[in-house]
């Protein structure tokens, strides 16, 4: 290195050192105590000042708000997933709400049958390809003391009687099989007859058979359970008539019984272990 | 060229740097351990024997300006204190030949309480400056020197990496 570059360079140095001090000091003096050199200083170094100043605040708008979006990204996971478990508890409250209320609905139907009842949940459907349960299953058996023969009701109605009890398990034969049989009475004029299930894969019917063909009743009539056998206590209702047939000269009449419980919607049931002890009760 | 753009990349690193801290300040050094990332850069390029004074003190105004310039304080303020860090740092790497990471700790954390103080009273005669007690003043010195001197050896490392003429020499 040269006499003369170290001359530069030791200049050069001296004013790395010089010029911020002297851009320092004038925007380190009072505004009314400044002097032409330092107005001409400020002036000078406003607008690079004021322009570096908005890149950098741009700079750091784009890094800040970059980083803004991805809190909000993360909050958004959150509350999604917050949702999601909202939603399910909100799902898991209302099957229990449901839950309740048809136990609440069994219990009352318990009190009213006033008769010794055993509750039992219904374990396993058989669903016809016509999508129709044909076939039910219940969690009680012979330890409960169950066996064949009595009677399976639900809050809305009669769903029929055990058919089978084998170990802690029970099968149940509904009113709409073609097996089941029930004396009945109809609407208010009583008018006397037997149900059998038509067993149709497409649709819940019943078979209704008037024991006297100039009984009053028409298709909308309640169908309850007579009593009659001690089989069934009486007044439990099967269904409605959905359809009557008339026939001129014959001894009877007949139709059809829609049944008045939802098979498909069926949790919980009420298995009448005893006969009624009041047959007025329902 | 090489030696340019290897004081462009510290000045950008510099940058960065301030940028990052300045978004990430309360995760990545909650207050009052913020430490001052531009200056270790200045003492590195300060007390390595293979970078040329001008080169070191131009490097430095950039860094400087740059912090001036994004922190907000009177143009000139940092832009001086550091071309004022490097002199000093480069004098006192050229008297003492110590060198190393325990060097870099101690170099760092000393001369960063001292330019911090500098750069403390300095801002004190700022028309309209916020005034601080004594206390509160010395814990954020000693904490930013402490942060400071804590990264040093890495920012130190930093500049050796992209400065081939930063070779530091072995104790």
């Amino acid at each position: 290195m040269n006499y003369f570059q170290t001359i530069r360079d030791a200049a050069i140095l001296l004013a790395l050192l010089i010029i911020p001090a002297v851009f320092l000091r004038a925007n380190l003096r009072d505004p009314s105590e400044l002097s032409w050199l330092d107005r001409a200083l400020i002036q000078l170094s406003g607008p690079v000042q004021y322009v570096a100043e908005w890149a950098a605040d741009g700079v750091t708008g784009v890094i800040e708000d970059y980083v803004y979006l991805l809190d909000v990204k993360s909050d958004n996971d959150h509350l999604r997933a917050e949702n999601d478990r909202l939603q399910r508890e909100m799902r898991t409250l209302r099957s229990n709400a449901q839950q309740v209320r048809e136990l609440e609905s069994l219990l009352g139907l318990r009190e009213r049958l006033a008769t010794e009842t055993r509750t039992a949940r219904v374990i396993a459907k058989d669903i016809s390809p016509s999508f129709r349960v044909v076939r039910l299953a219940v969690d009680q058996g012979e330890q409960a003391g169950l066996h064949a023969g009595m009677p399976v009701v639900a809050n809305q109605g009669l769903v029929g009687q055990i058919r089978r009890v084998s170990g802690r398990f029970a099968d149940v034969l509904l009113t709409i099989d073609p097996e089941s049989r029930v004396d009945v009475v109809v609407g208010e004029g009583r008018a006397r007859g037997r149900i059998e299930g038509l067993g149709e894969r497409g649709r819940y019917r019943c078979r209704i058979q008037f024991d006297r063909s100039d009984d009053q009743v028409a298709v909308g009539d309640e169908v309850f359970t007579s009593g009659l056998g001690k089989k069934f206590p009486p007044s439990i209702l099967i269904g409605y008539i959905s359809e009557i047939s008339e026939q001129e000269f014959g001894l009877y009449q007949e139709g059809e019984v829609a049944p008045a419980v939802d098979f498909t919607r069926l949790d919980e049931v009420l298995i009448l272990t005893s006969g009624p002890k009041d047959p007025d009760a329902l | 060229m090489q030696r340019v753009r290897g004081s462009l990349i510290i000045v950008l690193v510099a940058f960065a740097m301030l940028l990052l801290q300045s978004v990430f300040s309360t995760v990545l050094a909650p207050h009052p351990f913020a430490p001052y990332l531009g200056l270790p850069l200045v003492y590195a390029l300060a007390t390595a024997p293979g970078v040329r004074p001008l080169r070191g003190a131009l490097t430095a105004f950039a860094i400087g300006y740059s912090y001036d310039l994004f922190t907000g304080n009177p143009l000139g303020l940092h832009t001086f204190v550091f071309v004022l860090g490097y002199f000093a740092s480069w004098l006192i790497g050229y008297l003492l030949p110590f060198r190393g990471i325990v060097f870099e700790m101690i170099f760092s954390f000393v001369l960063t309480l001292l330019l911090g103080g500098l750069l403390e009273l300095i801002r004190g005669f700022t028309p309209g400056g916020i005034a601080r007690s004594a206390a509160t003043l010395s814990v954020t010195l000693f904490a930013s020197a402490f942060a400071t001197a804590l990264l040093a050896p890495i920012l130190f490392a930093l500049v050796r990496s992209v400065d081939p003429e930063s070779e530091r020499t072995p104790t």
